[in-house]
């Protein structure tokens, strides 16, 4: 609403310009066009007056080449009568054939010419004097005032002069007395020198002006054409500024609303020069955020609310925004406030270059000290996390090492147990054969003491004890061995050595993990291991990689138990464990040859509480944590590969140049 | 006599190797067999059926629980005792139904032995070949609805302690027999004697005794069927109120030990009424026709149509479920003492004289009253005491 009547409220505004501008225009159209015509006007009054004043020159031209031949003859005819006001001898003279021959003089030449050109056309001359010899040549009462102006001194008189009811232009200027004159007037008491008479003349000014009122017609069409053609170029042209105006209202009123947006998003907006790193623009957040005004702002630069950062590190940042190695910069830091000291920022810096303008460094800085409680909880509940999945399955492990204890510990009580009855039944054998001894020593022994320890011998089964005792040592021998061994491989597990990442044999976690796990797997597969005995040792955190192992060890048992199903024969499927060296990577492959999974689970193994297993069988947190560990902690790769019915392939690497920090 | 024929079942060779050569001993006495897989094991008994078969838990193909189920179903008579290192609960619970007794590995020589000793005698305690069956293929006693409905309701209310739940069960003695064999029998690695119902629930915790009623069902729910020719109510309250005289008895004539066994000797003595009524009603029926028109005695009734009575049966459930001997010979004899051979003061005698004295209480004119055994009380030594003890059931009766 506000911007429509905005803009009519503009419309109306341009309008007004407009007519005004219209006005004006059309103004300056008149006055040229005035302008034009009193020109044009002028300029007729000047072609008619040289076209006058040169007829009268050639006239006078004519009287002085008649005067100075002091006359010519001419055969006398009707429209040629002797010159009855010439009074001079051999006025009339004839030819020897007979012709007669009139005088003329420069007068009745004259006069001859004007009575051609009356007859002839528009344009004709008249000459006239005020004492004239020829009456024909008195002055009408225009030229008796012209000849009296000459009189006075007047050199020229013409003037417009309305003659039969047609306008005429009227020139006139006067004749001066000349010697050749005074032949003829010489009697009248002229002097050379004075004004004897004038020749007028009379130029209709009909076609003058109608050349003229064409012209200006034609100029007129002009004109019209021009002021159309300006005041829709001024229309044009107004709009044009209009639109122009509007544009740039906008673009005002988006950069007002620019500001004001940027002043209210919750991040912080700081722009710096790169040359002086003086901020020349802050949001309002920014001002909140430091607790300075804008105004203290725009006099300081990063560094002096950063105080982690040296000029010399933060320079080097800005040149390599400046010199594009990277678009932008993201980092965390610590902005300090005037009042309330630090306050964990992360800044994203950028250099930007705007269009037609001079370069500059945005930073945009979010106070992250939410974010950062929510990371250091998050974290520590991830690592309780891990904790407590490792807790879990050492949980799980437990019940299946207590199994795998409880089986050897059966047997070799077993075995003592018989070894007990067994020594029982060779001491009585032992201690008849020294009865018999003893006797033999006196060399009387009755024959059933013979039979006796016959009896004693069939008591004990010799045989089957000379056969079993032997056996039953070796089988217990191993049970312990087996007992120990998983004993100390448990012990390794939970309590490794270090806490730290720390340089480990990594085939002895895989064979330890194997170890405690043989529980989980045994039933349903071999472990087939392939493992470089010349492999370096790793970098890494020997309990957590141990529970990856597990983790994965775990699943891969499940995934062969899983495919094997009922199994009555009691089947059992491989899980493959391979390590070697590769370039700087260690890499180990653990492959099962359980049921696969499809790409849609495939792609979600790795998130958290993502399980396939039913209800109270695992979190769903083994993988995720182990990508955790093996990506995040130790700075490898955690990959899978699967075919349906197939089995699945974890492949860890595990990087052995280490860098420093996490 | 035959030989008893033990079938031990491990995929283990050392397991069986040790086996053999532990209880070389007994080779006179017991057939043995020895199979290293669940497949084996059926191939066994197809041949010649076990009488005892002991069977490991985890191996690969088919596992234990399911080896024995499908024993329990093939050779119901045959008794049926897992000896397994697997200590995970959903294993054990797994097996409750078909299981009579659990060993855990390492199970200590002697008492393997005596536990197959046991189950041997056991079979001298029940002749009838049905019976045997109908027995050994019994997993849950009758309990009294009001009692089970109270211990869902107790169950299902997270208010409730473990105290409730133990006294609500130590009152019915059909779960208090399962209750005490899952305890005794080391299904969940206790592996202790436990003298009573109420002990044998704070053992176990209240999270296990919850999955093993709402989960495995290990008590019956016969609300809909009640067992026909019997109440279930009077047959608690006696078996109540016996189980409590015998414990004072026991102490007043000796050991503290003795008293527990003769508490539950006393209550579980009447078990065999329980599995007859559920499990073979018809003929239970019958035994009741039978003491009506010829005036019998009940053992007597059911010695007529069985060969054998409800003392016989209890205690040869109560035997296949692992119960301590002198519990077992007292529910087996409180009927004939005289037929036990002992000549000292046992469970047995504070059981049977119990029995007796409660059950003289309850009849009003001196006919029905049945006179003490006194040859057997001369034999213990106990005659002069009896008059005492009868004492102590109206001193009893008088506090209450």
């Amino acid at each position: 609403m506000t911007d429509f009547s905005l803009k009519t409220d503009k419309n109306i505004n341009m309008v007004r310009h407009y007519l005004v501008l219209a006005f004006c225009w059309s103004m300056i159209m008149l006055a040229a066009m005035g302008y034009q015509m009193y020109r044009a006007g002028r300029d007729s009054m000047n072609m008619v007056r040289l076209q006058a004043e040169s007829i009268f020159t050639r006239d006078i031209i004519h009287r002085k080449w008649c005067a100075a031949k002091g006359g010519v003859y001419a055969e006398v005819s009707e429209e040629t009568p002797p010159n009855p006001y010439l009074d001079v001898p051999e006025r009339d003279i004839s030819t020897p054939s007979g012709k007669k021959l009139t005088k003329i003089n420069p007068a009745y030449m004259t006069r001859q010419i004007h009575d051609l050109e009356k007859k002839k056309g528009l344009i004709y001359g008249h000459i006239c004097s005020l004492k004239p010899i020829n009456p024909a040549n008195s002055p009408d009462p225009w030229e008796k005032t012209a000849l009296e102006r000459f009189a006075a001194g007047e050199t020229e008189i013409s003037s417009i002069e309305l003659i039969d009811g047609v306008e005429n232009y009227r020139f006139m200027k006067p004749l001066f007395v000349e010697k050749s004159c005074l032949r003829c007037h010489g009697d009248q008491g002229c002097k050379v020198g004075d004004i004897r008479g004038g020749i007028s003349i009379s130029i209709p000014m009909q076609e003058i002006t109608a050349v003229e009122h064409n012209r200006l017609l034609n100029s007129y069409f002009i004109y019209l054409a021009l002021w159309l053609l300006g005041l829709v170029g001024l229309g044009v042209g107004t709009w044009r500024l209009h639109l122009l105006l509007l544009k740039r209202q906008e673009t005002e009123a988006d950069l007002a609303n620019f500001k004001t947006t940027l002043d209210n998003i919750n991040d912080c907006v700081f722009m710096f020069r790169p040359d002086t790193l003086r901020f020349f623009y802050v949001n309002q957040g920014a001002v909140e955020q430091v607790g300075y005004s804008a105004e203290e702002l725009l006099t300081m630069t990063p560094l002096d609310i950063k105080p982690e950062f040296t000029e010399e590190d933060f320079r080097d940042m800005i040149t390599m925004l400046v010199n594009k190695e990277r678009d932008s910069l993201t980092f965390e830091t610590v902005h300090w406030h005037k009042s309330k000291g630090g306050v964990p920022v992360e800044v994203t810096l950028q250099y930007v270059v705007p269009e037609n303008g001079k370069g500059r460094c945005v930073a945009l800085v979010r106070d992250i000290t939410k974010r950062k409680t929510a990371r250091e909880e998050k974290e520590k509940m991830q690592s309780r996390l891990v904790q407590s999945q490792k807790m879990e399955s050492v949980g799980q492990l437990a019940a299946g090492i207590a199994h795998e204890i409880n089986t050897p510990a059966q047997y070799v009580g077993s075995n003592i147990d018989f070894l007990d009855e067994a020594f029982t039944d060779i001491g009585g054998l032992v201690d008849k054969s020294n009865e018999l001894l003893t006797m033999a020593e006196k060399e009387n022994i009755p024959p059933e003491k013979w039979e006796e320890l016959a009896e004693e011998f069939e008591e004990a089964d010799w045989e089957y004890l000379a056969e079993e005792i032997p056996k039953a040592i070796r089988q217990s021998r191993d049970g312990i061995k087996r007992i120990s061994t998983i004993v100390q491989a448990m012990k390794e597990f939970s309590h490794p050595g270090s806490k730290e990442i720390s340089l480990n044999n990594i085939n002895h976690i895989i064979k330890n993990t194997v170890t405690v796990a043989r529980n989980e797997w045994k039933y349903v597969a071999e472990v087939k291991s392939g493992l470089d005995p010349n492999l370096p040792s790793v970098p890494c955190l020997a309990d957590e990689m141990g529970q990856v192992f597990l983790n994965i060890i775990i699943n891969a048992a499940h995934a062969i138990k899983e495919k094997l199903g009922d199994n009555p024969d009691g089947e059992k499927g491989t899980i493959k464990i391979v390590s070697r060296q590769k370039d700087n990577w260690v890499e180990i492959a653990i492959a099962d040859s359980g049921m696969g999974m499809p790409d849609v689970i495939l792609d979600k193994i790795f998130d958290p509480f993502f399980t396939t297993k039913e209800v109270g069988k695992g979190t769903g947190q083994g993988l995720a944590i182990a990508r955790d560990v093996v990506e995040s902690k130790h700075g490898g790769r955690l990959m899978v590969k699967s075919e349906m019915g197939q089995g699945t392939t974890f492949i860890i690497r595990l990087p052995l140049q280490r860098k420093t920090g996490k | 006599m035959d030989k008893k024929r033990i079938l031990f079942v491990d995929d283990e060779q050392n397991i069986l190797d040790g086996m053999k050569r532990m209880l070389r001993s007994l080779r006179k006495g017991l057939d043995m067999q020895f199979a290293d897989s669940g497949r084996r094991a059926l191939e066994i008994m197809a041949e010649k059926p076990a009488d005892v078969i002991i069977s490991d838990m985890r191996m690969p193909g088919m596992d234990g629980a399911e080896l024995l189920r499908e024993i329990q179903e093939k050779y119901p008579q045959a008794i049926r005792i897992m000896l397994t290192g697997q200590a995970d609960d959903e294993s054990v619970l797994r097996t409750i139904g078909v299981v009579h007794q659990f060993l855990a590995k390492p199970c200590e020589p002697e008492r393997l032995k005596t536990t197959l000793h046991r189950a041997c005698l056991l079979n001298n305690l029940l002749t009838h070949p049905l019976l045997r069956k109908v027995v050994a293929r019994i997993n849950t006693l009758p309990s009294l609805p009001d009692i089970y409905l109270e211990l869902r309701e107790l169950l299902a209310d997270p208010e409730s302690s473990v105290d409730d739940v133990a006294q609500c069960i130590a009152r019915d003695i059909g779960m208090s027999a399962k209750i005490m064999q899952l305890v005794n029998s080391a299904f969940f690695g206790h592996f202790q004697n436990v003298k009573n119902p109420e002990q044998a629930v704070h053992l176990l915790g209240l999270d296990t005794i919850k999955s093993l009623v709402l989960t495995v069902r290990i008590f019956a729910d016969y609300e809909k069927d009640q067992p026909a020719g019997i109440s279930l109510a009077e047959l608690m309250n006696h078996s109540m109120a016996v189980g409590g005289l015998a414990q004072k008895i026991a102490e007043n004539a000796g050991t503290g030990e003795m008293a527990d066994e003769a508490l539950i000797a006393g209550l579980m003595h009447d078990v065999g009424k329980l599995v007859m009524a559920a499990n073979l009603p018809a003929e239970y029926g019958l035994i009741q026709e039978l003491r009506e028109k010829e005036g019998l005695a009940v053992f007597q009734a059911e010695r007529k149509i069985f060969k054998a009575g409800h003392a016989e049966i209890g205690a040869y459930l109560l035997g296949l479920w692992g119960f301590p001997s002198p519990v077992i010979d007292a529910i087996a004899y409180h009927h004939r003492p005289g037929k036990y051979p002992g000549k000292t003061f046992e469970p047995l005698t504070a059981v049977y004289a119990a029995n007796l004295i409660i059950y003289n209480k309850d009849k009003k004119t001196a006919d029905d009253q049945y006179e003490p055994d006194n040859d057997y009380l001369d034999r213990v030594g106990c005659l002069d005491s009896f008059p005492e003890w009868v004492k102590i059931s109206t001193a009893d009766n008088d506090n209450e």
